[in-house]
């Protein structure tokens, strides 16, 4: 029987010592590995370099504009507008993004018409959009849009189009689609 | 006799701070574990982004405040009333700290999962630095007063406990377990000022709308006057576990009570002075004076070294006590078939690594390669998340048998727990390293832009990525490890009267060889706060001299 219980107690003690050389291998060794391999690229990469990469040209960026306040929409075109403000507004019940567009055309002959198409955010979701027109010929527009979003999501795309005179006898609904930059998020109080 | 028999009373606020240390510990751990998945986009449909930062929050406070002070005040209890053996003085009193601080969290942390309620306008997604502009329901700012308060009277407490004990033994030296706990809580004192100030005299008024404006520069500096020597309330409990109690589960004795009381010396007179040094890109604050910050931190590496060697040393003794030879070899006679032992081991030497970079964030030029960047959390995860959390969680084997009066079960699993934080936390921590030297930001639930790839030194993001997801779910399934290991031992370990061996051994070189001016506790808090003065007073005054209405000063009442 003494023999038995020391048998047991042996077989314990030497699943014990398995267990903790298993736990030190993986618990440490593996630690140790990694932080070894992390040192050994680092030296690699700084000291002796990359040749490969050193020999690659670098890819060039492609250029994408984006639209932020005080920019101006159809640039280009007889009728153009300033996004005068483009801001989220934070409260602690919603999101909201708020823009105005203007335009101080006073040479024209024609009433204004903007149109904000839809609104694409990051997560993919489109929100619907507005129409505007100038009171009067001449008289400028302006072009207030306001939309609730969903939380933490971010306008990334306004798909637009507003009404251009080329020449007396060629008017035409131009759409455009302006990639936004970074816009503002400002808390407010309730 | 356990302490459980001997200190009742003491036993019992020990464990009601340990219940709520380790819930706040398994909510912490869990918001953890949902955020390394999320910022990796390994998985994001627990929450969306936007909740992030309040899941981000609640991991901040719950573990770096919340988990962190009621730990500590639970093993400063057991440590002063074992060494002065008294139980405390006024149990009323006592409880009365507990229940404070317990308020305190439940009003901060209501205020922070409210954020979590849809359409809730209680909210707190403030992050745990809580800069302005972010402003929390007035909630959070409360609860955090009462915690801080609460703490006051918890050292209060302890010193009360000291006092009456050196009426009846004039001329002893403090013992070493109460004083490590009473020089902590000095440090504590003179640390907190700063944030209760910027608590209670700036945001709590803003918060309630009393004051419409503040300028940020100010409750920063005041945050950061605090800031740094929390991390160091957080640090010398786990130096008390590794000094006072880890060279006794190595099997030997402490190598030197003097060096023990010189390192707490060190830390309560430079822990305070070095706050600018998580402020080296703010505007508004000389040089001159970040300067002098990066000087007294590179100090502090001096009590470390210090730690290093008598921790070390320690082990040494108890490894050659345990038959160990050679240069090297004794390191195998250590017990590493000991959970209580492996952790703190395992926390001991994490914490060396997270030194390393810490001396990268305390250089102030270098702390700009990586400022705001995802090496910093990195960096905290290796102190504070394994250097102090798997201490505590180690020591909590030891301990919590002593409490309840019953012993350890499931004893493999506890062995498994610390190394499995170890693997889990160098592989989270080494990929957030990587990736905060290619620039990845730090506090954000999305760190990808478009148009733009980051540039790892080597690797992937890609793999960087699923490293640190990996690395988070190790280290949760360590947590629940030894979530499930205590709340079987307390509610079901088997009972005794000798669960754990509790002795203590005094020091190779004991307190006799120890100079008595170290136990002068005057000197060292006049010199303390001599040192903070030069750090911070001049500054301090040129941010609010400017007059109540003018920028840069005191927030506008409305």
């Amino acid at each position: 029987m003494p023999n038995k219980e020391s048998d047991s107690e042996k077989q314990g003690t030497s699943s014990n010592k398995k267990l903790v050389r298993t736990l030190i291998i993986i618990g440490i060794g593996i630690p140790v590995l990694v932080e070894l391999l992390t040192l050994f690229n680092l030296i690699n990469v700084q000291l002796i370099g990359d040749e490969q990469k050193e020999m690659v040209a670098p890819e060039p960026v492609t250029e994408t504009r984006t639209f932020t306040e005080g920019d101006t929409l159809y640039a280009d075109y007889p009728s153009s507008f300033v996004i005068e403000q483009m801001r989220i507004k934070v409260t602690t019940s919603e999101w909201r993004f708020e823009m105005s567009l203007f335009a101080n055309d006073a040479g024209t002959k024609e009433k204004q018409i903007v149109t904000i198409d839809s609104l694409r955010l990051k997560s993919g979701k489109v929100l619907q959009g507005k129409e505007a027109m100038s009171e009067g010929v001449g008289q400028g527009i302006s072009l207030s849009f306001k939309r609730v979003l969903p939380m933490g999501d971010i306008p990334q795309i306004l798909y637009i189009s507003s009404v251009q005179r080329f020449s007396p006898d060629s008017v035409k609904k131009i759409p455009s689609k302006a990639r936004l930059g970074n816009i503002p998020i400002r808390y407010e109080r309730e | 006799m356990t302490f459980l028999k001997r200190y009742p009373n003491a036993a019992k606020v020990s464990k009601a701070n340990f219940i709520v240390a380790f819930i706040a510990l398994a909510i912490g751990g869990l918001f953890g574990f949902i955020q390394a998945l999320h910022r990796t986009n390994v998985f994001r449909g627990f929450f969306n982004s936007g909740e992030y930062y309040t899941l981000l929050t609640g991991h901040g406070v719950l573990l770096a405040l919340i988990f962190t002070t009621f730990f500590i005040a639970g093993l400063f209890v057991w440590g002063v009333t074992r060494s002065l053996e008294r139980e405390p003085e006024n149990m009323t009193f006592t409880w009365s700290w507990f229940w404070l601080m317990v308020i305190g969290l439940v009003m901060t942390a209501f205020t922070i999962l409210g954020g979590l309620v849809p359409d809730s306008s209680i909210r707190a997604a403030v992050l745990y630095t809580f800069y302005p502009p972010l402003q929390a329901h007035p909630g959070f700012y409360i609860g955090l007063a009462l915690v801080i308060v609460a703490s006051w009277m918890a050292g209060a407490d302890w010193f009360w406990s000291y006092n009456k004990w050196r009426k009846n033994h004039p001329n002893e030296r403090i013992p070493i377990l109460t004083f490590m706990a009473l020089f902590t809580m000095l440090m504590w004192y003179v640390c907190t000022i700063g944030v209760a100030i910027e608590v209670v005299g700036l945001l709590i008024p803003w918060s309630l709308g009393w004051v419409t404006e503040i300028e940020p520069l100010l409750p920063r500096t005041l945050f950061w006057y605090f800031g740094h020597a929390v991390v160091y309330f957080w640090l010398l409990p786990a130096y008390y576990v590794w000094y006072a109690i880890l060279p006794k589960l190595s099997g030997g004795r402490l190598f030197s009570d003097s060096m023990t009381r010189i390192v707490f010396i060190i830390f309560l007179i430079l822990s305070t002075p070095v706050g600018y040094h998580h402020q080296y890109a703010d505007p508004g604050i000389s040089v001159g004076f970040k300067f002098y910050a990066m000087a007294t931190t590179l100090l502090l590496l001096l009590p470390s070294l210090m730690t290093l060697f008598t921790v070390v040393a320690s082990m040494e003794h108890g490894a050659r006590q345990r038959g160990g030879k050679g240069y090297l070899k004794w390191i195998g006679k250590l017990p590493w078939d000991s959970p209580a032992f492996v952790g703190c081991a395992l926390a001991g030497i994490m914490f060396a690594a997270g030194g390393f970079s810490g001396m990268i964030n305390a250089s102030m030029n270098i702390n700009i390669l990586i400022h705001n960047t995802i090496w910093v959390p990195g960096h905290f995860h290796l102190t504070v998340g394994t250097a102090v959390a798997l201490t505590f969680m180690a020591i909590s084997y030891w301990l919590i048998p002593q409490l309840t009066g019953r012993k350890l079960k499931f004893k493999t699993l506890a062995l498994i727990q610390p190394y499995a934080w170890f693997l889990g936390m160098t592989l989270m921590s080494n990929a957030m390293h990587r990736a905060g030297l290619a620039g990845v930001p730090r506090r954000t639930a999305e760190p990808e832009y478009s148009g733009f790839a980051y540039e790892p030194i080597f690797g992937t993001m890609g793999e960087m990525q699923w490293q640190i997801a990996i690395g988070g779910t190790i280290l949760t399934i360590s947590l629940v490890l030894f979530l499930w290991v205590i709340a079987a031992s307390w509610l079901g370990g088997e009972k005794s009267d000798n669960p754990v061996d509790d002795h203590i051994p005094t020091p190779l070189s004991g307190v006799e060889h120890t100079p008595p001016i170290l136990d002068n506790i005057k000197l060292w808090l006049a010199l303390a706060i001599i040192l903070v003065l030069l750090a911070y007073s001049f500054p301090l005054w040129e941010m609010v001299s400017d007059g109540i209405f003018e920028p840069g000063a005191l927030p506008r009442p409305s």
